[in-house]
């Protein structure tokens, strides 16, 4: 959509919320009200990421925390270590509970207004997400350290993000930002959550859901290769042989 | 809503988005070189899909699949003339049968040990650097020597010749063990699936100097193979680790076939030892960048394993 557009798009749906008052579906709370422009990401064919608008209405205006969850899996990191002149890799940990999207965006610079122990207890920033290692006989420095690479890696593709300053007020008491996903995205179920913070405490808290999927052939390849290998495994080669056939008669007739 | 990019084609497997162009042009290229110089071209599209950042995993289990559609347009041609020794064939393929999946699994143990990338990348280094080497200096020597007369003996009485369980090839006029070509099509089939390539690349020669067969039936009995041995391990990876890319496959067919022949029609008007020449450059080409990237340090010395290398 062109920039133009989704501005104009998302000043419609601000004002939507406020003269509609009471009647969107995702008032909650008093005193704070969101919405998504889209609940349903469709990864197709074309798909190369995606932004989705958060737009809001706070009673009041004070400080706004947007955080996206993606669903969370068992990640392995790895260190190469030179051997024989060679990068290989050599140690690695296994971190469970890593979500595999998380994006924190916020109207002003997060500790300008936020205590450390109100973003350890809400778990807002990279830096205090809750990702474990099982084995016992590591040391906390090197835990550290793989944990810090695994943040920094996925920082690099994009799927973590911490952008202060990202959530626009539109007046007094509109917001809103946008969500990135980009085309590495895992499918799930993603958690928005919005926090407003007024004087340096918790006022207000939203959330909701993002669903993320694979929709059309993309989806039915994916299912049908991963749920029936074998026989996906068949089809391929039948395909294959039929294109190689096809292929000799087009030489042929040259 | 969001970024619109036409050009971009999101690959199901592979789960990223490739520009349609740039796969299509590649799969042009390699077609080309192989129409060019009647190679298979497995051993150059492996390292090119590594390069433009395809998971290797994908890589060698997709161009597994698309290498099935390549030989079987290529075995017709030569069934046709009468350049199969089925016989031959169907015993190089009991070897390849089991070097593949033995491949396959040895393959998965390395997924799982985190070793797969390097274990493919090395592959390629030894071989490519071994092939385009030799490949080398057999063309500069022929150019050099081009008015030289070198009788060539392909036949040679070794111990080779006293293994067991002899069998007669009739049209490859040759009475020798059947273990032998057994052998040759077990090790192909290993390198088959760890490196996603037919192996003609190491059969064909192996076909004339170990086993000695005529140079007019090693391509087509050879092909033959190939299409057995592929379409296995594509069934065996597809089974095991979930990793061959249907999409991707058919658009490097499409770029293939033009590709081939486009080749196949100007591999006539250019001179013979020239183009090998030009086909060891790149292949040294290809084998200097992966030596490049496995010796070079890393962005980053961490890095966090996708799904395919779990």
């Amino acid at each position: 959509m062109h920039p133009l557009t989704h501005y104009a798009y998302s000043i419609f749906l601000c004002l939507g919320i406020v003269l509609s008052e009471g009647i969107p579906r995702a008032i909650a709370q008093e005193g704070l009200a969101i919405d998504l422009s889209e609940k349903v990401v469709d990864i197709t064919t074309g798909f190369v990421g995606s932004n989705l608008l958060l737009f809001g209405a706070a009673e009041e205006s004070g400080n706004i925390v947007v955080v996206v969850r993606g669903p969370q899996t068992n990640v392995v990191v790895r260190r190469k270590e030179r051997v024989a002149g060679i990068w290989m890799n050599r140690t690695q940990m296994e971190f469970s509970q890593v979500p595999a999207f998380y994006a924190v965006a916020s109207s002003q610079p997060l500790e300008t207004f936020l205590s450390k122990d109100q973003r350890k207890r809400l778990k807002i920033g990279p830096e205090y997400l809750h990702l474990s290692v099982a084995d016992p006989t590591l040391t906390l420095d090197e835990i550290q350290k793989f944990r810090d690479a695994l943040i920094r890696g996925r920082q690099r593709q994009e799927l973590y993000q911490d952008t202060p300053g990202t959530v626009i007020f539109i007046g007094e008491k509109l917001f809103r930002t946008d969500i990135k996903f980009p085309s590495t995205v895992a499918v799930g179920i993603y958690r928005v959550d919005v926090y407003q913070f007024l004087a340096g405490r918790l006022a207000n808290a939203q959330h909701t859901n993002v669903t993320i999927r694979k929709t059309g052939v993309e989806a039915e390849i994916y299912e049908f290769a991963h749920n029936r290998g074998l026989a996906y495994g068949v089809l391929a080669v039948l395909i294959a042989v039929m294109a190689g056939w096809l292929a000799n008669l087009m030489f042929r007739r040259t | 809503m969001g970024p619109h990019r036409p050009m971009q084609i999101y690959l199901p497997i592979a789960e990223m988005s490739v520009n349609i162009f740039v796969i299509l042009g590649m799969g042009g290229l390699v077609g080309l070189v192989s129409g060019l110089f009647g190679v298979g071209g497995g051993f150059l599209m492996t390292p090119l899909l590594i390069f433009i950042g395809i998971p290797p995993a994908v890589a060698v289990a997709t161009e597994a699949n698309q290498i099935v559609a390549a030989s079987v347009s290529g075995v017709l041609a030569h069934w046709r003339r009468g350049n199969v020794d089925f016989r031959m064939g169907v015993m190089l393929l009991i070897g390849g049968i089991i070097g593949s999946g033995f491949g396959v699994w040895l393959f998965t143990l390395l997924r799982e040990l985190g070793q797969i990338d390097l274990v493919i990348r090395l592959s390629f280094v030894i071989f490519l650097g071994t092939i385009g080497l030799l490949m080398l200096w057999e063309s500069t020597r022929t150019i050099l020597r081009q008015r030289r007369h070198i009788l060539t003996k392909n036949h040679h009485h070794n111990w080779l010749h006293g293994l067991p369980f002899k069998m007669r090839f009739r049209k490859s006029r040759l009475y020798i063990s059947a273990l032998l070509p057994m052998t040759v099509g077990l090790i192909v089939g290993i390198l088959s699936a760890i490196m996603g390539v037919g192996g003609g690349f190491i059969m064909v020669p192996a076909m004339i100097y170990i086993l000695g067969m005529p140079t007019s039936i090693v391509i087509g009995t050879s092909l033959f193979q190939i299409i057995f041995v592929t379409a296995n391990v594509t069934v065996l990876q597809a089974a095991t680790n979930h990793t061959v890319d249907i999409v991707l496959a058919l658009l490097l067919l499409i770029g293939g076939v033009v590709g081939a022949q486009i080749g196949a029609k100007f591999s006539n008007r250019l001179p013979g030892e020239q183009l090998r020449g030009l086909l060891a450059l790149m292949v040294l080409a290809v084998c200097t960048k992966l030596v490049f990237d496995l010796v070079t340090v890393p962005v980053d010395p961490y890095n966090i394993a996708d799904t395919f290398n779990l």
